[in-house]
This record gives C-alpha cells, structure tokens and sequence, in this order.
C-alpha cells in the first residue's frame, strides 16, 4: 500500500516534464518516421514506397563522404571542447588572483546566440571586407586575402574552430564543477602518501570525475553531430560539399528540394547512430 | 615547491590570457563595427579593429527602422515564461528522479535522454503541424512551449545532479519527524539546492533567449518576432548592412551577459554543488 | 496520504493549465492580441460562414511577404497597404514579413497544417512547386482572362501549367550586367557584345588592386541563378520535354561544358574576380561592386535599388547591358509574383493585388527599386524607358527563354551550384563537373517521369 502511494508521488513529481515532452516530442518522432516511408511534398502528393528512401540514401554515393565530414567535424568540435574546457577548468581551478574575471570573460562566447556567432565570424573571416584577412595582409603574413570559408581544404577546419569557440565553455564549466567536487581529502591524503601532482590528477581527480565526463560528453557529440545552425548559417554546406554534414543534408532535402521522404529516412538513420553512440560511450566510461 | 608552483602559475596566466584574447577581440570587434558608419564598411579600403569615425548611425537604424523594443519584449516574455515553466517541470522532475525508486524510471530517463537525439530538423514541420493543432501558431505561448520542451531535458538532468548531491539523510531524519514528501521537498531539500536551481535558471535562460531555427519557423507575424530571428533577418537575402546587425546583435546578447555577471558567482558555484552526473 | 493527492494534483493541474494554454507570465490582452492574426485566418477558413463579416464591418485579409521587410522596397509595400486600407472599401489587408530565403520553408509548414494566408508572395523560380502542390488558386476565374492578357507575357510562363495561370507576376528581373559607368569612363573601356570582349574588358578592369567582375559563386539560388543566366546564353536547355512527353536533360552536354568553362575561367585562368569567389554572396558582390573593387556585376536589376539604397552617391554612375549571347541570347525571366490560396477571400486578395499592379503603384515602385514592372501598360510608359541604368536590362528582356515546368526543379539551383563551385576549388575539371551534374539532372528527370 505505502508503496504504491510512493509511486504515485513519484509519478506526481515526474509527470509534469513528461507529458509535456511526450506531448511536443512523441508525435513529432513518429511523423518523422512515417514519412520516411513515403515520396511526398507534405501537402498533397503522398505515395508509399516502403523502403526505396532509405536504400536511396545509404546507397548515395555521396552518403559516406557527408558522413565522414560529420564524423571529422563532431570529432574535432568536442576534442576541442574538451580540450580547451579542460585546460581552462584546470587552469581556473588553481588559486590564483583575478580568476573571477578571466572566469567571466572564458565563459562569453556562451551567452551569444548562435545566429550571432555564426555572423561575427563569417564578417570576421570575409574574404574582401573581413578584418582578419586585412589584418593578416598589412602585418606582411599574407601576400593576399585567403577565402577561409570558400576553401574546400580550409573550410571545415575554419568552421570547426568557430564551433570550438562557441561551445566550449559550457564543457568548461561542467568540468570545473567537477573538479571542484573532487574531494579535497583524498587529494591531500595523497599528496600525504607521497604521490606527485602528475599522479594525483592522473589517479585521483579524474577518474572521480567520470560520471561528468559521461554525461558531458555523450550530450555534446549527439548535439554537435546533429548540429545544424551554426553550419548553415556559415557556410551552407559549401564550398562544393565540404562542410555537407548529415544534418545539413537533411536540411537541403527537406528544405532546398522539399524530398521529405528521403530527408526523413535520414534522420532516422542519424537518430539510431545517435543512440549507438551514447550507449557505446556509456559503457565504455562504466567499465574502464 | 613554491618555485614549481610560480611557474604553473605563471603558465595559467598565459594560458588564461591568452583564451582571454581569443574571445575578447571578436567581441570588441563586433561591437566596434556597430559604431561604425556604413559608408566606413562599404568603402573604406583598410578595415581598422576601431571606427575611424565614431558614429551611432547603426543604433539610430534599428531603433527607426525595426520596432526593436517589440522584439525585445517578446524576447524578455518568451525567455522569462519559458525557463520559469522549465525549471519548475524540471525541478519537480529532478527530485522525482533523484528520491524515488518506482518502475519505469530508468526507461524514463532514458526518453528524456533520447529526445535530444533526435535531428532537430525533422521536428520543424510536425511542431507547426502540433502548434496549429493547439492553436498556437504565431503566438508567444506556441514558441514558449518548443522551448520549455527543448530545455527541460537538460535541466531534468541537471536538478536531478543537484538532489543527488544532498545527502539522503536529510529526508530520513525528516520523515522520521513525520514530514510527507511534499514538506521535505518545499522546505527542506528545495531550499537547500537553492544554488542549483539558479544555475538551472541561468541556462535555461540563455538556452531560450539565444534559440534561433524553431523561432524562426514557428513565428511569422512581425509583431511576435524574438531577437535571434529578428538578426537572422537582418543578414538576408538582399543586403546586409554590418553595422546594423552588429549592433542589433550587442544590443541582445548585452542583457544576457549583464545578467550573467551578476549572477555568475552562484552560477559557478551552483554547478560545483551538483555536477552534472550519469 | 492528503498531501500526496494534493501533490499529484498540484502537478497535474499545472499541466493541464499549461496545455490549456497559460503559460506563465503572459496577461490576457496580449494573448488575443497575439492570437489575432493566425486566429483569423484560420477561423475566416473553417469557420466560412460565422466569420463572414456583416456588412460595414471589414473583411481582414493577411498576406505574407519578403519585400515587407526589405529597403526600399518595404516602406513603398507598406505605404500602398496604408492607401489601401484607407479607401474604405471593406477590406482590410495585414502583411507578415519574412525573408526570401525562408519564404517557401514556410509555406510548406504552414500548408501541412493547412494555416496559408489569403495569398502570399513567392519567387516566381518556384513556381512550378507551388502549383505542383497545390496551394494557388487559378488566377483567370477571379480576375478574369482580361486582366490576365494584361502582362508582358514571359513572367507568366513561369506560373502556367497546362495552360492555366495560377500566379500574378509583380516586379520582373531581368537577367543582365551592372556595371560601373564611372569607371569604365575613367578607364575607357567600351560596352562588350561578345563574351572574348566580356573578358578582355574584365582583364583591362582589373588594376590596381581592382577587379573586373564580381561573380556571386554560393551555392544558392542566388548563386545558381546567375550561373544560369550565362548556360542559357550557351544554348544549354536544363529540361526539355520530348515528343513523347517524357523529360530529358540538356544540363552535361557539350554546350553545359563550354558555358562552365567560360563561366568559371573568369576567376581560375583569368583571375578577373576578387578573391573569395565560393563565399561571395549576393550582399557581398553588391558590397564589392558598390565600393568599387569590382566594376561588372552579373545580375537582376533589382540590384540597382539595393546599390543606391546604400550608396546614394552612385546614382547615375550605373549602366547595364545584356549577358553577351554566346550561341543565343536569352533573358530568363524571373522576379516576384502573388499567388492566392484557394479559399474564401479570392476576391478580396485580387482586390489589394490589383491595386499593387495599379499603373500608378507599380511605375513608382520600378523606379524606386529598378525592379521591372510585368504589365504591358506599364512597361509602355515613356518614364521607365527614361531610366538609364535600366536599359541593359530592358534590351535583354525582348528576348525569352522559356523556364522548365518541370516538377523537382528546386533541386537544379544544388546541381549548377556544385558543379561551378567544384570547378572553382579546382576539384574538379567542367568535364568531370559536368557529368556530376548531368547525373543528378537525369534523376530529377526520372522522378518527374515516374509521376
């Protein structure tokens, strides 16, 4: 009897988050499903085609090298994450004067929007009128302006880089909170025993830092695998495909060539790779 | 010892001033091309980090030119609206997860999870399609709730780290002096994670305030427009004046940032009280 | 025990209440005031005869547009709708602005949640996809075919199907080159009427840190658009119907090769463009040519509002004249038109269009904007032929090339696109771009035949 009281305040607490998630979210997910199943515009023209979209688009030539570029561009974006997040956490967890203002400053490119970002840099990095390219010509480094973002070889690092810039520090703080909940005890107790710093973070703070890594960590490769703003609001994809990501793809084809079948039967695919990876990257970091 | 130590810190000031740099100067860049005029971008042959000529022609535009305070308005409601319902969703979530063993729970941490999974791009069209349902399209409440939605997996997450973090022994001393859930969960432990819920406040804050693509998408009546698509806008089809955008871009990110340095000592201090854990 | 029910209650109420549409911080006045304008439309259509306004009260139509929030453009849009309103005659229009790159993302949201506006502007490129879905209404049983004889004729290909006209062209482009007057002045450079001249003018332009031309090589439709310009003056026909009736594409073909070539050869063997060609969108080629870094612009006219908009001192250092025809020379027409959503305010939306069209409106907004009026009565007008920077422009127009109305055609700006900007990048030779390219044209053709 108690227990079954219990769940129902259990449910009480959890129910509001839920139904308002299942409400925006279920249907969403299943429409997205449906229609991958169909050639359709979305309005008035709907035929059934099983699963001709999904063998189109994992047979599409071009499927492997969009997926290499998301590939190459999650993998860059989080590594820098985590390593700027994690230098700047440890460089801002020492006790060192003026620390609250490098803090606030680190953590800036946080609080801009996205659509703002992705402008600041693209007039940053403007071939003709950008003050990068200017700033590089007349200091003598560049004999003439360079098209960062028009560069099929540049393109994507450049883009990676803004992506790094944008999002770090939120793993920064993550990972400064989690350093500061490592035990003060256990350190100085190891220090008593003799270990070197080197040891002490290698043996002590991170493998108690684990559980925020995780969760970090799986959170920012599924949100910037699938990222979409920042990329179409720098460089579309371009130039000629080489910053075509997944996302961007099912963004053309559903919104460029209005192919919604196909477009769908992507994201499926992407939304099952997503959860791959977050149930990959659980067990690795339970089991080490 | 104290050498070594010099010297790490010596080598955190580079590093620290350096990062420092990196994120400073776009900005001041930003904001210095919003003083400057347009005839200065369009024609000057050198592009200068500060305006040759300082000038507010850029302020005077999207004040005249764009009902600015509408969209700010809109911004500030929808923001405001939006994180309050999240983190009271969230926080009612977080302590039902962090308290409770009841079944299904892990498969519902697992769908809160799993939401974030999924290509935003393929929610576009069923949202409008839902919102219309609800009757909500072109409304402050239809864009409120995308992004009640789209925050509150994150801060379920959160919360439940911070209820986490208070020892459990709190509630059973409490319980055993006869308090029921409810009393534990507003007077005991609530207040006790007060820190974590600012910081939960703070990111779904910024979270909403900053949300550019379902805006867009959901709102088409000028009069209903946030700030992030407003900006959008500006860097259209035809023309882009950079000055105008630049300093409609400092003019929205400028609360956000104020906020957040008022409130970024409870911020930090918050997210070390309950990491965020698996 | 009480509390928990009280608990369970509390959370559950709060849900109800949010779906029932409190959310927070919200007071009731602005909730109606927000509802408005989604509300009516949507009401006006369910709801036909509750809402059919009694008399003397009016009828609210509301419309989407990009113009709206453009410059100049805007101010001119809402100062007609202002007049319009203000004649009294029971209709009532209101505009909800967005833009152009969003217009047709938007439509299609909204039509699945079948919310359309009373009529709605599109580029006339698309449409072919908003007939193909259905969301215009044939345009000659509301106007009637009179009205309809009243255009120039080739922005109307691009809203015909089978015969039926289901779009009112309102501001054409024509496709032609801007360019600086001053500076071929300065430089004594004459007006090219080959494409060999075309380069050589661009070589002898480019001095100085200056260029000749500036080519927008994004891959949108801005991008493609112009690309196009130049493959039709190729002779390239993207999409032809064959006898049969099935479709077949000229886009790989020799003359596709050449026409990229050509195209492309201006930045990589010429080096006639400023640097940064992929990332030179339409805002920035205006910027470069304004500025003057480049002194050629392939373009619409309505570049020429945009520019003195933003640079007045250039009014009257423009002049334009036509894409040298290399095996033809075609004009594509394209630019702006209404479309009206089938439904209950076909009448009324005619009535406010009209009234844009009106001589009077259209003229003043040609010679504001550089954009080409679509009527025949206005384009008589002894004024637009007064307008020197538009007579490039004007010359290209006499000339037609007959647009594809074949469905899938929004795919094609992607394919043009990758095929210049891989030939730009040097990854790729025309040859190898061409065939890329011919390969997804052929599939675009092979859905549409399937139906």
């Amino acid at each position: 009897m108690n227990k079954i009281k219990s769940r129902m305040t259990a449910w009480g607490f959890v129910t509001p988050a839920v139904i308002t998630l299942a409400l925006l979210l279920l249907y969403p997910f299943f429409y997205g499903i449906y229609i991958s199943f169909f050639k359709t515009n979305l309005v008035n023209k709907w035929t059934f085609v099983g699963l001709k979209n999904y063998v189109n688009v994992l047979t599409d030539e071009d499927f492997l090298n969009s997926m290499k570029i998301t590939v190459i561009f999650t993998v860059g974006v989080v590594a820098g994450h985590f390593l700027f997040g994690f230098l700047f956490a440890l460089m801002l967890n020492r006790d060192i004067k003026g620390k609250t203002i490098f803090r606030a400053i680190l953590l800036l490119p946080w609080l801009f929007p996205e659509v703002v970002v992705a402008n600041l840099w693209r007039w940053i990095f403007s071939p003709t009128l950008g003050f990068l390219n200017s700033a590089l010509v007349s200091a003598g480094i560049l004999d003439e302006s360079i098209s960062w973002l028009g560069s099929p070889k540049l393109a994507l690092p450049v883009l990676i880089f803004i992506c790094v810039w944008k999002g770090y520090p939120l793993v920064m703080i993550q990972l400064l909170a989690g350093l500061q909940t490592v035990s003060s005890d256990i350190i100085e107790a190891a220090r008593i025993d003799g270990a070197t710093n080197w040891q002490v973070f290698w043996n002590v703070t991170i493998p108690s830092m684990k559980s925020t890594v995780s969760v970090t960590l799986i959170l920012d490769v599924v949100w910037w695998f699938k990222h979409v703003t920042m990329i179409w609001l720098l460089t579309q994809g371009g130039p000629n495909g080489a910053t075509n990501t997944i996302s961007i793809d099912i963004y053309k084809r559903a919104f460029e060539f209005f192919n919604f079948g196909p477009s769908s039967a992507l994201a499926v695919i992407v939304f099952a790779i997503c959860i791959v990876i977050s149930i990959l990257q659980r067990r690795m970091l339970r089991d080490e | 010892m104290n050498k070594a130590k010099k010297r790490i810190d010596f080598l955190c000031y580079l590093g620290l001033g350096f990062g420092s740099l990196m994120v400073l100067i776009p900005i001041i860049y930003l904001a210095s091309t919003s003083f400057k005029s347009i005839s200065e971008i369009m024609t000057s042959g050198r592009v200068t980090l500060f305006p040759q000529k300082f000038s507010t022609e850029a302020y005077h535009n999207i004040i005249t030119e764009y009902p600015f305070f509408t969209y700010l308005k809109n911004s500030v409601i929808v923001s405001g609206s939006a994180t309050l319902i999240a983190v009271l969703f969230s926080t009612l979530a977080g302590y039902g997860f962090s308290r409770f063993r009841f079944k299904g729970k892990g498969a519902i941490m697992m769908f809160i999870l799993v939401t974030q999974m999924f290509p935003a791009v393929m929610l576009f069209v069923p949202y409008y399609k839902l919102l219309t349902i609800y009757g909500m399209v072109n409304t402050r409440r239809g864009i409120t709730l995308v992004h009640v939605a789209s925050v509150i997996p994150f801060c379920s997450w959160m919360m439940y780290g911070f209820f986490n973090s208070i020892s459990r022994e709190l509630d059973e001393a409490a319980r055993i002096d006869g308090c029921g859930h409810i009393k534990i969960f507003l007077q005991i432990i609530t207040p006790l994670t007060l820190p974590g819920l600012v910081s939960t406040t703070i990111y779904a804050f910024i979270q909403s305030w900053n949300e550019y693509m379902f805006s867009m998408l959901c709102i088409t009546a000028d009069k209903m427009k946030t700030l992030p698509v407003v900006i959008g806008q500006m860097a259209s089809y035809d023309k882009i004046a950079w000055n105008d955008l630049m300093a409609a871009s400092l003019v929205s990110s400028l609360p956000v940032v104020i906020l957040f340095i008022f409130l970024q000592r409870y911020f930090i201090s918050s997210m070390t009280q309950g990491a965020v854990k698996g | 025990m009480l509390k928990r029910k009280v608990a369970i209650g509390l959370s559950l109420a709060m849900t109800i209440m949010m779906l029932a549409g409190c959310s927070g911080g919200e007071t009731k006045t602005e909730t109606t005031a927000a509802g408005t304008t989604a509300a009516q439309t949507e009401a006006a259509k369910t709801e036909a005869a509750q809402t059919e306004a009694p008399k003397g009260e009016d009828v609210t139509i509301t419309y989407i547009s990009s113009t709206i929030i453009e410059s100049p453009e805007g101010d001119f849009e809402q100062q007609c709708i202002d007049e319009f309103n203000a004649l009294d005659n029971g209709i009532h229009v209101e505009v909800e602005g967005l833009s152009a790159n969003d217009l047709m993302k938007k439509y299609i949201t909204l039509a699945t949640s079948d919310t359309m506006p009373d009529f709605f502007m599109a580029d006339l490129k698309d449409g072919m996809t908003i007939i193909d879905m259905g969301l215009a209404a044939e345009v000659a049983p509301i106007l009637g075919q009179d009205y309809i004889d009243g255009f120039a004729g080739s922005e109307l290909s691009t809203v015909t199907l089978d015969g039926a006209v289901y779009g009112l062209p309102w501001f054409a482009n024509a496709s032609g080159i801007l360019y600086r007057k001053d500076i071929f002045d300065e430089k004594g450079i004459k007006i090219p009427s080959t494409w060999e001249e075309l380069v050589d003018a661009a070589k002898a332009l480019t001095v100085d840190g200056n260029y000749g031309i500036t080519l927008v090589g994004t891959n949108n439709g801005s991008g493609a658009g112009r690309f196009q310009y130049v493959i039709r003056n190729f002779g390239v026909n993207e999409f032809t119907q064959d006898s049969d009736g099935k479709w077949v594409t000229d886009i790989g073909s020799q003359k596709y090769i050449d026409a990229l070539r050509a195209y492309t050869d201006l930045d990589v063997t010429h080096h006639v463009c400023p640097p940064g060609v992929i990332e030179t969108d339409y805002p920035t080629a205006v910027s470069l040519f304004s500025s003057g870094k480049a002194a050629m612009l392939i373009t619409g006219s309505n570049a020429i509002g945009a520019i003195t908009n933003q640079v007045p001192e250039l009014k009257g250092k423009l002049g334009s004249f036509p894409i040298p025809g290399v095996e033809r020379s075609v004009n594509t027409p394209g630019g702006f038109g209404f479309f009206i959503s089938p439904g209950e305010h076909e009448k009324e939306s005619a009535e406010f269009i009209k009234f844009m069209l009106d001589k009077k409106n259209a003229l003043a907004f040609s010679q504001l904007t550089g954009r080409l009026p679509t009527r025949t009565e206005t384009l008589e007008d002894y004024s637009i032929k007064e307008m020197p920077e538009l007579e490039g422009f004007l010359k290209a127009k006499e000339t037609v090339y007959e647009m594809p109305s074949i469905p899938g055609y929004s795919e094609v700006n992607d394919v043009h696109g990758q095929a210049y900007q891989s030939v730009f990048t040097g990854e790729a030779t025309p040859e190898e771009a061409a065939a890329k390219a011919q390969k997804r044209a052929e599939e675009i053709c092979a859905s549409a035949n399937e139906g």
